[in-house]
């Protein structure tokens, strides 16, 4: 009777794997070539050619809000979700592996850029291990499996079939040198509050607000570009004022919230930090949604970014830089 | 550990291999080693208190049973009872009193000094007190005699398919099964692994994906109106069935690969005729527990009371049985949680359930399907009770379940696919994810439509192909479609 269970279990086993693993390198060659993701990589490797001078990083507000195709030598090498720690590996493995040093990179600081959340979930393994030492990652974050993270990255098939949809179902988006453009209006919504409390309550309940493990990193982040000679801006990208209220709901003092998230890239003489978070309020044509631009919000915004980076540069030029971090923001309304 | 977690997955094919490789007067200590590691794995510490349920039911027994004098059985019994409800009370209840207490204080601006008792609600002790103390009752009743095997008991109480979350297993039942040579059985080991796996697809796809959206309601429930809480309200119904149904077909194909047997807890419930019928196809274990060991005594008890037994026959059996519905059922739903919500739950299926025997010849004349609906439509009101995170919280969202009906149209107005304007149904989520969520839950409740009218197990045994197909759509659906972010039982909280 063992035998025969034994017998049918490696026949079910085997079975199983074989069509597991087709369907899993079908996944891989049709669902995850196709990913922003991946084609964000592609894009890369074209620009590099070409050489990169500015480098914009971070999530979703970059990589929809930043249009690089406006200025010469960039690059938008954001990502949706990406959180500081991700970021600081990505920026490591192109300084050390594939020897690129951009003269600045632009990082974002938005008010959920240190919720828990962000660095509790652990996505598309695939394409983050390039990035991530595993091995030194789980030290900071005790929770993390690096078994799980091997087993999911191997296969990232698990849990994630309803993507094969996206080969069916093609996204209205396109891109351009790793820059996401969306063409979703925000003024046609007609309830824009309540989409923007939605957004709110999934970025900020039940999560801390800012967790520690991600101030480490985005210090990290400061001091390998410091090493490397690489100028840093921090932007606040723009947001509705619909999200920014109903943000507040959760950061009920936003003065010591600014305060403390602030300091951080404050402390360092060599960084900027620009806030645009009013920048178009009530221009809700120039949003996708509540918190992130459109293709024609981005342009504009570009524009402005442009401006900013080109005085950087300069400045560096004049040996300008050296001046003392402004007290103040720069709060431009 | 959790049953969905890649843990259990190394944990449990170890057991079962050591477990057939050694000689049966063995097994015992496998299954008491292996389920305290189980337990363990979650909060080491807390593995005392089963202990300390496990030795004083196991002593008290005893003691009941050489007992030939009355006023010592019960002191005997009494002591289970205050001791199993006592670590309950401490663990799971005091600080809701000690709330309340609080407030009263408060409210009459007196001073009250009591602290709230910092601790984490010890995983499964509802399930495991309520196991012991039905076996103290039973030997004091007379029904079993009393296990001299302490380590046989102590697997008894923590037996780990069933420690965390049920079924609550009766002595009866399951301890002979310990003393039973479970020999490797390919068809019952076959039979199990079915049963879990469709435990697992039940957690992982269904209900795990269910509990995105429903979460995304009720955790911001303020949020929303019309029909956004009535979706969230019918998803959450299905999410804890296929939570909590999910876990128990896992326990019990886990059990059944071990040669163990265990009650099943849940008989389609959503295809019940009636509330009453409901209770008796929902969480199986708990409410015959409830039956025999609450209703039934209090029912007998008030028949005798001196105002009750003035009425006459028919009117003495009304009172009894609604008090003691209102009651049972009250205990019942506290039994959930310490939250005013859970004793509404309990409240209102009481209510329902004293309305159905009321009414029962004129809804007995309806038709099937319309009794089949209305016994959903009043759980699924039940729900909103449930799941809430405050009594203003279902407040709320009953008093706005109506409101703002309009938002399918202003949805569908504002429709506009081309420009990807659809990007959130109702606030709840993506169309596509929603669209999943009911192809899901159809495809669950057409299974067991199925199965009410034919047995698939029957159907499946003479096509191995189409059998071999569904093992295969299951596992694939599971692989492919499942959360695998170990999202935890929703009756693990209790």
């Amino acid at each position: 009777m063992i035998k025969k269970f034994i017998k049918k279990t490696i026949f079910f086993f085997i079975l199983t794997s074989l069509l597991f693993f087709s369907i899993n390198m079908c996944y891989e060659n049709f669902v995850l070539k196709k990913t922003l993701l991946a084609k964000t990589d592609a894009q890369f490797i074209d620009a590099n050619k070409e050489g990169i001078n500015i480098l914009f990083l971070g999530a979703s507000h970059t990589k929809r809000g930043i249009n690089p195709l406006l200025i010469p030598n960039s690059f938008n090498y954001a990502s949706a979700d990406e959180n500081y720690a991700e970021t600081y590996y990505k920026l490591k493995t192109l300084i050390e592996k594939k020897q690129l040093k951009p003269q600045i990179i632009i990082l974002p600081l938005e008010l959920n850029s240190f919720t828990s959340k962000r660095i509790e979930r652990f996505n598309n393994g695939w394409y983050w291990k390039k990035y991530i030492d595993f091995q030194e990652f789980a030290k900071f974050n005790p929770k993390f499996s690096i078994l799980e993270a091997e087993i999911t990255s191997t296969f990232p098939v698990l849990g994630n079939g309803l993507d094969f949809l996206s080969i069916i179902i093609k996204g209205k988006s396109e891109m351009v040198k790793g820059h996401k453009r969306t063409y979703r209006d925000f003024s046609q919504i007609s309830n824009k509050e309540q989409e923007a409390i939605v957004k709110a309550n999934s970025h900020f309940k039940n999560t801390k607000l800012i967790d520690e493990r991600l101030v480490f990193y985005l210090k990290r982040i400061l001091d390998l570009a410091k090493e490397n000679n690489i100028k840093v801006l921090v932007i606040k990208f723009p947001i509705t004022e619909e999200y920014y209220k109903a943000s507040l709901r959760y950061i009920q003092d936003i003065e010591k919230f600014n305060d403390i998230t602030e300091g951080i890239v404050n402390d360092r003489k060599d960084v900027i930090l620009v806030d645009y978070q009013r920048l178009y309020w009530g221009n809700y044509s120039l949003f996708h949604n509540s918190d992130h631009l459109n293709a024609k919000g981005a342009e504009e915004f570009t524009q402005v970014i442009k401006k900013d980076i080109e005085n950087i540069l300069k400045e560096k030029n004049n040996n300008l830089l050296k001046r003392k971090k402004p007290k103040k923001i720069i709060f431009k309304e | 550990m959790l049953f969905n977690s890649l843990h259990f997955l190394i944990f449990f094919p170890i057991v079962v291999l050591i477990y057939f490789s050694i000689p049966h007067k063995y097994r015992w200590i496998l299954l008491l080693v292996s389920s305290y590691y189980f337990y363990m794995s979650w909060k080491a510490e807390y593995i005392i208190l089963i202990i300390i349920s496990t030795l004083i039911d196991y002593i008290v027994a005893i003691e009941i049973y050489k007992s030939k004098n009355q006023r010592k059985r019960k002191f005997f019994l009494s002591l289970s009872i205050l001791v199993n409800i006592g670590l309950l009370f401490a663990f799971k209840y005091f600080n809701f009193f000690n709330d309340q207490m609080r407030l009263l204080f408060n409210h009459f601006s007196l001073a009250y000094n009591i602290p709230a008792f910092k601790v984490l609600l010890p995983v499964g002790i509802s399930f495991y007190t309520f196991q012991t103390l039905c076996y103290s009752i039973d030997v004091y009743r007379n029904k079993i005699k009393p296990l001299k095997h302490l380590g046989k008991f102590a697997v008894y109480v923590s037996f780990f398919p069933q420690l965390v979350a049920g079924p609550i297993e009766r002595a009866s039942h399951l301890i002979p099964q310990f003393f039973e040579k479970h020999n490797f059985d390919y068809r019952r080991v076959v039979q199990g692994l079915k049963i879990t796996l469709w435990g697992f697809f039940l957690k992982i796809v269904v209900a795990d994906r269910l509990a995105i959206i429903v979460d995304t309601v009720f955790n911001n429930i303020y949020d929303y109106k019309g029909f956004s809480l009535i979706f969230g309200t019918y998803f959450f119904g299905f999410q804890i069935y296929c939570d909590f149904a999910g876990y128990s077909f896992i326990a019990i194909g886990t059990a059944k690969i071990l040669g163990f047997s265990l009650i099943n807890n849940f008989r389609r419930p959503f295809l019940a005729k009636n509330i009453a019928e409901f209770w008796r196809r929902w969480h199986i274990s708990l409410s015959t527990w409830f039956r025999d060991y609450a209703f039934t005594p209090f029912y007998l008890k008030l028949k005798k009371n001196r105002i009750i037994s003035k009425f006459s026959q028919k009117m003495q059996h009304n009172i009894s049985f609604i008090l003691s519905t209102l009651v049972t059922l009250t205990l019942l739903g506290l039994w959930h949680g310490a939250n005013w919500t859970f004793l509404a739950f309990g409240f209102y299926h009481s209510l329902m359930i004293s309305l159905y025997y009321l009414t029962k010849k004129y809804w007995d004349r309806m038709n099937k399907y319309i009794q089949i609906l209305l016994t959903f439509h009043i759980t699924a009101f039940g729900w909103i009770l449930f799941r809430a995170n405050s009594i203003s919280e279902s407040f709320y969202a009953i008093t706005h379940l109506f409101t703002g009906l309009n938002q399918i149209k202003d949805y569908i107005l504002n429709t506009n696919l081309s420009k990807g304007i659809a990007s959130n149904f109702l606030g709840l989520g993506s169309p596509d994810k929603i669209l999943i969520a009911v192809l899901l839950i159809g495809f669950v409740e057409g299974a067991h439509i199925l199965q009410e009218h034919i047995s698939i197990e029957k159907y499946l045994r003479t096509r191995p192909f189409i059998r071999w197909s569904c093992y295969l759509l299951l596992l694939f659906g599971i692989l492919l479609f499942g959360v695998f972010n170990k999202t935890p039982f929703i009756y693990f909280q209790f």
